[in-house]
């Protein structure tokens, strides 16, 4: 019976692990920041679940399900929360988006913001903290 | 027979961990070369998350419940530190190899 145990926990184990291969992989061959960012992590989240949820299965004792659990529900909740942060402050500070990409939300408003005069490529970041306050009220604060 | 017989020495331990080191590898081929700073932040978020897995795989081998809260406290700090990250990217605005992209505008 344990030796069956042993082997779904290996199982789970490896088979995260082969998703944390494949988001690394896709952090080295993705084209642009925005494609590294998702592969890393929606992929490298899913497999560390997995493991720590073999992990969980090998023990099997509460506390260590709840220590499995609680880190279960930090990468569940904090790595999109990180990604969002970062992929803002890179949109803000100018990073590009792939040619190939068919589909920018933002571009438009960065277009008419460059066009009016008030936003200059060198204070991106100041500019998206204006487009911020934007969102909130719905038009230009400035 | 149990994957996990060998401890440290077994199969089971080696095929993992030289699976966690290829991924850390890669990952960190990306913190040398990213070209911009996001792109090194990121590579770096990846190579923390892998550590936390090495740390349960660990853990496993050497049949030690007790690296899990090791693992708990490093996934806490791993996210206060890329928020930290992009807090600065955002503060410190674009450097020179970022700089002039000029969204919607004519490309370089």
């Amino acid at each position: 019976m344990t030796v069956v145990v042993d082997w779904i926990t290996a199982s789970f184990i490896i088979v995260g692990l082969a998703f944390c291969l494949i988001a690394s992989i896709g952090l080295l061959r993705m084209p642009d920041l925005y494609n590294r960012m998702q592969a890393a992590t929606k992929a490298g989240t899913l497999g560390t679940a997995a493991v720590i949820t073999g992990t969980a299965l090998h023990f099997s004792t509460s506390t260590t399900v709840i220590e499995a659990g609680l880190i279960i529900v930090f990468f569940f909740g904090t790595a999109p929360i990180a990604s969002h942060l970062v992929a803002r402050a890179a949109y803000g500070i100018g990073i590009r988006l792939d040619d190939r990409t068919n589909r920018d939300d933002l571009a438009a408003y960065r277009r008419k913001q460059a066009e009016s005069g008030t936003g200059s490529s060198a204070n991106l970041g100041a500019d998206m903290q204006s487009m911020r306050f934007a969102d909130h009220t719905g038009r230009r604060s400035a | 027979m149990s994957p996990f017989t060998g401890g440290l020495d077994g199969w089971f331990f080696i095929v993992t961990q030289s699976m966690i080191v290829v991924a850390i590898l890669i990952a960190s081929f990306r913190v040398f070369r990213g070209p911009s700073l996001p792109d090194r932040v990121i590579a770096l978020d990846m190579i923390g998350v892998l550590s936390v897995a090495m740390l349960a795989v660990f853990a496993v081998a050497i049949n030690n419940a007790s690296l899990l809260s090791v693992a708990v406290v490093a996934a806490l700090i791993l996210f206060l530190g890329t928020a930290a990250f992009a807090l600065y990217i955002e503060r410190r605005g674009p450097d020179d190899a970022e700089k002039a992209p000029a969204f919607g505008g004519e490309k370089p």
